[in-house]
């Protein structure tokens, strides 16, 4: 049994008595360890636990401490924070609340840098396949930056001198710090949302390797990655690399840079455009002397020319023809001529009248037959003679045949 | 949404097509009347390019996310 004069205390006293000591009797301090099961919670306050061999404790960064970190930390990291040992009252759990937090060394942020790069390598994030080309002609370019940074000055500057009719849309974030990654991946969602660019300029200016960490981070390059609209990164310096740089479709070493890469010089699309319009009109003044050429040759073409000739031949003929048939008319018709003449000298010559005029006469018998030999009558026969002119009777005295 | 002013014209295609019909003519297989219509083409083509290489921005817009997450669009001026 207990004694009387026990004091028995409730759980919630004695965890308040255990944090009263706690906190009173451990300085502010300053605690290296390896950061593991990190949790960004939405309402701002960072929550991890510090390891290192043998021991673990709990830490809570609330918002306002985290919202002054340069680099977020990434489990594996090794940190050195600075925190005052605190207990959580409802769970009775003893925690440091950071105040401040700093890698431990640029090596960790070169290690953090290689275990990300390691990671989405492996994913496939880097593929050269999956990278693609950006438009040769972007009408409209989204950028994601800090309207207040040198970046935008230099794509704006670079951008009007290149292609003066360029819409450029910024979607105004926070490049460094805690946070910044977060706005980062949002505005390149956000741009794809609205799905009115041809590109996306994704950067920043020049920094330490804690200013450029928003770029490193993997929200930001999940979300390049993810970018229907391909990206084009330009952040810091030519010598900076970061992780957003090995994702992105195109990296530019600067965000000069990445507006020269962006947008062709309308100064030489002008020039090519001029040289087009004078090969065009120099081909159809070329096609038009080509038809003109041909015209030409066609007038003086055999072809054409053996058809005139072939008139000229044709009334040459006519010509011959014509000539032939009068002659030949003129042939035929004293041809025929002659063969009256013959004609009418035969017929003439046939005319018995003729002959009797020349001093021949004819007998015929009685019966009027002509008498043409003198075995045909015999002595007694009574005979007519006709001369030219009259006729006499005949008795035949003696025949001699 | 407000689109800019070339939209519908899409100058890396009229570009292309212009140097394809430069090449089409130069080739000198072609009818004449097809001459024609592919000269009044590209002459034509030329002209919404010069006048779209002359087009100028005068500022740059802003996309945001009001309070609920909408995406909102406006004018920015910058000091430049």
């Amino acid at each position: 049994m207990q004694d009387d004069k026990q004091i028995i205390l409730t759980v919630s006293q004695l965890t308040a008595d255990i944090k009263r000591l706690l906190e009173r009797s451990i300085p502010r301090s300053w605690v290296q360890g390896e950061v593991s099961n990190l949790t960004l919670h939405s309402s701002g306050h960072i929550y991890f636990t510090l390891k290192d061999a043998n021991t673990q404790v709990r830490c809570v960064m609330f918002r306002s401490n985290a919202q002054n970190l340069i680099v977020l930390p990434q489990d594996g990291m090794q940190v050195i924070v600075q925190g005052d040992v605190t207990v959580f009252e409802r769970a009775g759990q003893y925690q440091l609340n950071v105040q401040q937090l700093q890698v431990a060394g640029q090596g960790e942020l070169a290690l953090a840098f290689e275990r990300l790069k390691k990671k989405l390598a492996g994913e496939g994030l880097f593929d050269e396949a999956r990278k693609r080309p950006l438009p040769l002609f972007p009408r409209s370019i989204g950028i994601v930056t800090s309207p207040t940074g040198a970046a935008i000055r230099d794509i704006i500057k670079v951008a009007r001198r290149r292609w003066p009719g360029i819409e450029l849309i910024l979607y105004p974030v926070q490049v460094q710090g805690m946070g910044a990654a977060a706005q980062i991946a949002d505005a390149i969602a956000a741009f794809n949302e609205y799905g009115q660019v041809d590109l996306l300029i994704v950067g920043r200016g020049g920094g330490s390797i804690e200013d450029l960490w928003a770029f490193n981070e993997e929200i930001t390059a999940r979300a390049i990655h993810d970018s229907q609209i391909p990206v084009v990164s330009a952040v810091g310096h030519e010598v900076d690399y970061t992780i957003a740089d090995f994702v992105a479709d195109v990296r530019a070493p600067t965000p000069s840079a990445a507006a020269e890469i962006a947008l062709p010089d309308a100064r030489e699309v002008a020039a090519q455009l001029d040289d087009f319009a004078v090969r065009l009109k120099n081909a159809l003044v070329s096609l038009a002397d080509g038809y003109n050429e041909r015209l030409k040759a066609l007038r003086q073409s055999y072809g054409l020319n053996r058809l005139a000739d072939l008139c000229a031949q044709k009334q040459q003929h006519l010509d011959w023809l014509a000539g032939r048939m009068g002659q030949q008319a003129r042939a035929y018709l004293a041809d025929r001529g002659h063969t009256i003449e013959k004609l009418s000298f035969a017929l003439r010559t046939l005319d018995p009248s003729g002959v009797l005029q020349r001093g021949y006469s004819i007998c015929r018998d009685a019966k009027g037959k002509t008498i043409k030999k003198a075995k045909m009558l015999k002595t007694g026969d009574a005979l007519t003679a006709q001369f030219s002119e009259g006729s006499a009777a005949l008795n035949v005295t003696k025949v001699m045949p | 949404m407000k689109k800019t002013k070339a939209a519908g014209f899409k100058f890396e295609q009229a570009l292309v097509r212009v140097e394809q019909i430069v090449e089409r003519m130069e080739s000198g297989e072609i009818e004449l009347d097809q001459a024609l219509a592919l000269y009044k083409e590209g002459t034509e083509l030329m002209a919404k390019c010069q006048a779209a290489l002359q087009d100028v921005q005068q500022s740059i817009k802003k996309l945001t996310r009001d309070g609920r997450g909408q995406l909102k669009i406006e004018a920015q001026e910058t000091e430049e």
